[in-house]
């Protein structure tokens, strides 16, 4: 078996021919927003003649699985994905342009007593998924309070837990805080099984990190630079009605749940989870070089990132 | 001059019997493993001749030093025990609960009529089905983790239990009854002895479903030390390597299984009921 798999592996790697169709990635969520909208009209016309087939993922490593493995040509995806993407596999990816930044709230349970990043030694906190963009984003906000996570020898339990059990984790008490993407957050809240830390959301918000950006493979934007470009232009009205219009992200999310759970959230939970977002094509490099370096110290970098992997580029 | 003589001859026949022992033991060791070694030999080549995508594909060198660093630097072992001790105790629960509901089935009309149909059933459901059952009920711990493994073992063991009672001569029972062998007697001295064999096929069945059902709750219960874990971190982080070499660990420890525990058990268990087979 193990030799079929080698095999098919070598197979899977020819390829080459004109695409029929760019296929882009997108995740269920708030913080995917421009790309929900994009697909409902910015996408309609298609891309430089080409049509658009949008696929759903479930998360970032399995939407970049996919770009590497030649079953995407592009995709919005977190920040935390895509540099491990690059230190892994370093040239395979393009970062086209920024989609939305903010987008994470850092929430604890009532009674826990954590206000600040100092109070979580010896804590258990819930982040996605490992390497994911929450993952870095709590590994630096311990590394500022001198802090570090348990499986860098510090006190701190990062506990991976996915965003459909988060409910059920608080509710049983199994971790103390979460760093959770929009609009689990507000949701828990809304609940009243947690409350929002405000002084790690402020830290959060002046670093600027990204929720979403938009990349492509490589091999896909050398060989079609027409279509990534008008990706990128209609990426960008997208992003632009999405940051005037946050009802309408609000809707095409909800939408977009119905179509696929048969349920709709709380729109005033969804709006709330979307004030702490902002739809921009800006690309913080010093957000993204933090990313880095938190991949880096947490050892999930498989090799360096180069700075220029950092800078957007649509040409 | 005789003696000098006769011990040098036996000191060449020991070199003899030693150099056919090694030579023995050196054709054992390449029937048992051409087929592994084949693998590396072309897993080594593809990946040497890049024809594949190290993401892809890395090397069965970058393999074993991953697996090399995750042994120093994230205490594989203490996640490889966790997981052993899991599996362990998921899979004795699981073959306990079997064999007692599969001998109840198998001697009991009513029960076989009522239960063994929804067992049968339950078999066509992946045990990973119930895994937000049984975090709800266990909670997000390893707990649910045990009781996932438990239940994965529980399913086969049971049908092959009620197999195995099925498969008893007739002819044997009646002549333990003529002999007045009746109720807890008759189970204990013919009718268990008479599954045994069957019963060790179970146990080998059990034990690899036990091993599916786990690694799939470790892989979503994940805040537990083990493999499951570092599998999924892997899957994450995109480190091919390090899925390769959780993978490899498994096989390693499924190989070992194999040979040291059920592939004996079973040779005992067919020499001790004169069974053919047992090569």
């Amino acid at each position: 078996m193990a030799a079929v798999a080698v095999l098919a592996t070598a197979v899977a790697g020819c390829g080459g021919e004109a695409p029929d169709a760019v296929r882009v990635g997108l995740m269920p969520t708030i913080t995917h927003g421009p790309a929900l909208i994009a697909l409902e009209d910015e996408f309609t016309p298609g891309l430089a003649g080409l049509p658009v087939d949008e696929q759903v993922f479930a998360s970032g490593p399995e939407e970049v699985s996919a770009l590497l493995s030649g079953s995407l040509d592009a995709a919005y995806i977190g920040p935390g994905p895509y540099v491990l993407a690059e230190g892994r596999a370093p040239g395979r990816l393009r970062l086209l342009a920024g989609v939305v930044n903010g987008g994470q709230a850092f929430v604890a349970r009532p009674g826990t007593g954590i206000v600040d990043a100092r109070d979580l030694a010896g804590r258990r906190v819930a982040v996605p998924a490992h390497g994911n963009t929450q993952d870095l984003t709590l590994r630096l906000l311990l590394d500022r309070a001198g802090l570090r996570a348990s499986d860098q020898g510090g006190d701190v339990e990062v506990v991976p837990v996915k965003n459909a059990a988060l409910v059920e984790a608080f509710r049983q008490g199994v971790v103390d805080a979460a760093l959770a993407p929009a609009p689990f957050g507000e949701l828990l809240t809304a609940r009243g099984l947690a409350a929002p830390v405000p002084a790690m959301d402020r830290t959060i918000a002046e670093w600027e990190i990204p929720a979403t950006v938009l990349v492509a493979t490589e091999e896909f934007a050398r060989a079609n630079p027409a279509a990534t470009l008008a990706l990128v232009r209609a990426s960008a009205r997208a992003v632009a009605r999405a940051d005037a219009a946050p009802r309408a992200v609000a809707r095409a999310f909800n939408d977009l749940l119905d179509e696929s759970t048969g349920t709709r959230l709380d729109g005033g939970v969804l709006l709330k989870a979307l004030d702490g977002t902002h739809a921009s094509t800006a690309v913080a490099r010093g957000a993204m070089a933090r990313m880095v370096r938190a991949a880096e110290g947490a050892g999930y970098a498989g090799g360096p990132v180069a700075p220029a992997a950092l800078v957007p580029r649509a040409g | 001059m005789s003696t000098a003589a006769g011990g040098a001859g036996a000191a060449g026949g020991r070199a003899v019997r030693a150099s056919r022992g090694a030579r023995a033991a050196a054709i054992g060791f390449l029937r048992r493993s051409w087929f592994v070694l084949l693998i590396l030999l072309v897993w080594w080549l593809v990946t040497a001749a890049g024809w594949v995508d190290p993401y892809k594909l890395p090397s069965p060198g970058d393999v074993l030093g991953t697996l090399g660093t995750l042994l120093t630097e994230r205490a594989l072992l203490v996640d490889l025990g966790a997981t052993l001790l899991r599996l362990v105790e998921g899979w004795a629960i699981g073959v306990v609960a079997g064999v007692l509901l599969g001998i109840l089935t198998g001697g009991s009309r009513v029960l076989e009529d009522g239960i063994r149909p929804v067992i049968a059933g339950l078999q066509a459901v992946p045990t990973i089905a119930f895994l937000p059952l049984a975090i709800l009920w266990f909670g997000f711990n390893g707990t649910a983790v045990l009781a996932i493994t438990a239940f994965g073992t529980f399913k086969p063991m049971a049908l092959a239990t009620y197999g195995a009672m099925h498969q008893i001569s007739p002819t044997l029972l009646m002549a333990g009854r003529a002999l007045g062998a009746r109720g807890l007697f008759l189970q204990r001295t013919l009718v268990f002895p008479a599954i045994v064999p069957s019963l060790v096929t179970g146990l080998k069945m059990g034990w690899s479903f036990a091993w599916r059902a786990l690694m799939a709750a470790e892989i979503v219960v994940t805040g537990a030390a083990g493999l499951g874990g570092v599998l999924e971190l892997g899957r994450e982080i995109g480190a091919i390597d390090v899925v390769m070499a959780v993978i490899l660990v498994i096989l390693v420890v499924g190989i070992a299984t194999e040979q040291l525990v059920f592939a004996r058990l079973e040779r005992w268990v067919n020499r001790r009921w004169g069974l053919v087979g047992a090569r």
